[in-house]
């Protein structure tokens, strides 16, 4: 008997090469305690359970014929059900989708297949990724495994559910304003937002192209880097990713943070901090005094106007984006009429209200008259912030502040105010503005929840900024809390 | 930029219509109101002073490859024509077909 809740991919590649379980076995053995465990938690949205054991069995082969297997063959991962997996439905969270089966693999999907990655399922998430609760999911709602009550974070909820209860090493989410950092938080994981170019996007149905990304969520940072380094690089089918390359051994080079600069942003204001956050987050500094590192105070004079200037700009990019969605071309739609009728009707019955309210108010900022002070305004801020973050780099190595103002919040707490819902992804939206790589780890404070502490760094500094995350986790040890 | 609603009840109808989405009468409603709150945070933007920004320096930092372009271009793509028009509403023959325009 495996114990599911101590894996790591470390661990499993190990046991796989000694031969001590099979990659056949431990898939087994996950869905045998997805059958009985997701029933409380909601994180899957589909299982995909004859093409893993068929994937599994390949990789048995493998190692039983000697031949070299990468460090992620044979480990079970769940992957946000906005990326497509050939053959297999993918809804994006939508009614839209209900019925659309994918008719290729999203780059990091090929990526992953080709290290021998087993695909345990696909995850529930707000509706087309939109949203900080996963409650827009026009589906299954998945809960926090560490407090059911709870919110697992959004958008890529299912995601880190389904590593918090140990339904799977690790996931791949996607990142436009938080969605990987926010639940990775929720649920005492690390969450990775890359650089925006680092990963290809192929295959990721598109909210907001300027600033999503795909990155990991799994129980460590050695895992996120592994994970990081099979699905980083250069994709043809994707303009905006760059000839990135990332090695995960990388993050073990420095064994002291001693020479390194770390900065605090003034304007992100502690004395707004609840209490526990306060107190966690403050611990996490003489943490990271205690490996070495000087901590300074630095100046992003526009950093808050991150949070509205992606209130423009993201809003505008959906309404683009999601206008292919005309009951046409990707599920069949029962509605008749002229062709405008069935794009209203269709539009109007399958879309949820924060799709909708997020198109009308895209459309908004993008309609004559108001295009220039919206959406225009916005992209002259969000240049402003970006060249106010590489001046900060100047001074500094890598930057730190929490992930979220406040732990996992209750169900329905947020629901009725978009704004407050909004209002939470306030300090990881920044990251997505200026385009550099992110990743949030868990601190506690005295309660029982997690926050999470982000180490920020320059654009394409993955390195050095896992690196410094990774000794701050092996000296803080929070891991242990999950 | 001008103080008050921006968002009307006419403003949400001619919306709905531009972005082709019905909406109910009680969505109309709770749209002119969340979209107002929305606009009135994001208005704070408004109020910076963005004249050192050029926005085509920013373009032109942006590089297109265009070999790479290309040879995406002759690459075979990994996927059947058959399972992208399976996903079709109704076909003709590997037409997409549409309702009338008018």
């Amino acid at each position: 008997m495996i114990t599911l809740h101590e894996l790591t991919i470390k661990k499993i590649h190990s046991l796989l090469l000694q031969k001590e379980i099979s990659a056949f076995d431990l898939t087994k053995e996950f869905f045998d305690y997805i059958e009985t465990k997701d029933k409380e938690i909601n994180a899957y949205r589909l299982l995909l359970k004859d093409e893993a054991l068929r994937q599994a069995n390949e990789i048995d082969k493998k190692i039983a014929a000697s031949e070299n297997i990468s460090f992620l063959a044979g480990v079970p991962l769940a992957i946000k059900d906005n990326i497509l997996i050939r053959n297999y439905l993918t809804t994006a969270g939508s009614k839209m989708l209900a019925h659309y089966r994918a008719a290729y693999d999203a780059t990091v999907i090929q990526r992953l297949k080709r290290a021998g990655a087993i695909f345990l399922g696909k995850t529930n998430l707000d509706e087309f990724a939109m949203g900080s609760s996963s409650e827009n999911s026009a589906f299954e709602k998945p809960k926090n495994p560490l407090d059911l009550s709870r919110v697992p974070g959004g958008s890529s909820g299912g995601s880190a559910a389904a590593v918090a209860s140990h339904q799977a090493v690790a996931a791949l989410g996607s990142d436009t304003g938080g969605s990987v950092r926010q639940p990775a938080s929720f649920c005492s994981l690390v969450g990775l937002k890359p650089t925006y170019g680092a990963v290809s996007r192929f295959g990721l149905i598109a909210m907001s192209s300027s600033l999503d990304q795909i990155g990991p969520i799994a129980k460590n940072v050695e895992d996120a880097a592994y994970i990081l380094e099979i699905i980083a690089g250069k994709d043809s089918r994707d303009e905006t990713s760059e000839n990135f390359q990332f090695q995960a051994r990388s993050i073990y080079e420095r064994k002291d943070l001693r020479g390194i600069k770390i900065g605090l942003v003034k304007e992100i204001e502690t004395s707004s901090f609840e209490k526990d956050l306060a107190l966690s987050y403050q611990k996490s500094l003489t943490c990271l005094q205690q490996l070495g590192a000087t901590i300074e105070e630095i100046s992003i004079p526009h950093i808050s106007l991150s949070l509205p200037c992606y209130y423009v700009l993201m809003p505008a990019e959906v309404s683009s984006n999601l206008a292919r969605f005309d009951g046409l071309r990707y599920s069949p739609s029962e509605k008749a009429g002229s062709l405008k009728d069935v794009y209203f009707e269709t539009r109007g019955e399958y879309f949820g209200p924060e799709t909708k309210r997020r198109i009308i108010l895209g459309t908004f900022v993008l309609s004559s008259g108001y295009y220039d002070a919206y959406y225009l305004k916005a992209r002259l801020v969000q240049a402003l912030i970006k060249k106010e973050f590489e001046e900060a780099f100047q001074k500094v190595d890598l930057l730190v502040w929490p992930t979220t103002p406040t732990p996992a919040f209750k169900f329905g707490e947020k629901t009725e105010d978009p704004l407050a819902m909004y209002l939470s992804d306030i300090f990881t939206v920044p990251a997505n503005i200026s385009g550099v790589p992110a990743v949030s780890l868990p601190i506690y404070g005295e309660g029982s929840l997690p926050y999470g502490l982000q180490f920020i760094a320059p654009h394409f500094q993955e390195a050095k900024m896992l690196n410094a995350a990774y000794l701050f986790e092996q000296t803080s040890n929070y891991g242990k809390f999950l | 930029m001008e103080k008050g609603n921006l968002i009307n009840e006419k403003t949400i109808e001619y919306l709905s219509e531009l972005s082709r989405i019905k909406l109910t009468p009680a969505e109309k409603q709770r749209f002119e109101k969340d979209l107002n709150a929305i606009l009135d945070y994001v208005n704070q933007l408004q109020a910076v002073d963005t004249a050192s920004i050029n926005l085509d320096e920013e373009l032109l930092k942006i590089k297109t490859d265009l070999e790479a372009a290309e040879k995406t271009e002759k690459e075979k793509l990994s996927f059947e024509r058959d399972d992208l028009i399976d996903g079709f509403y109704d076909r003709k023959e590997d037409w997409l077909k549409i309702p009338p325009i008018f």
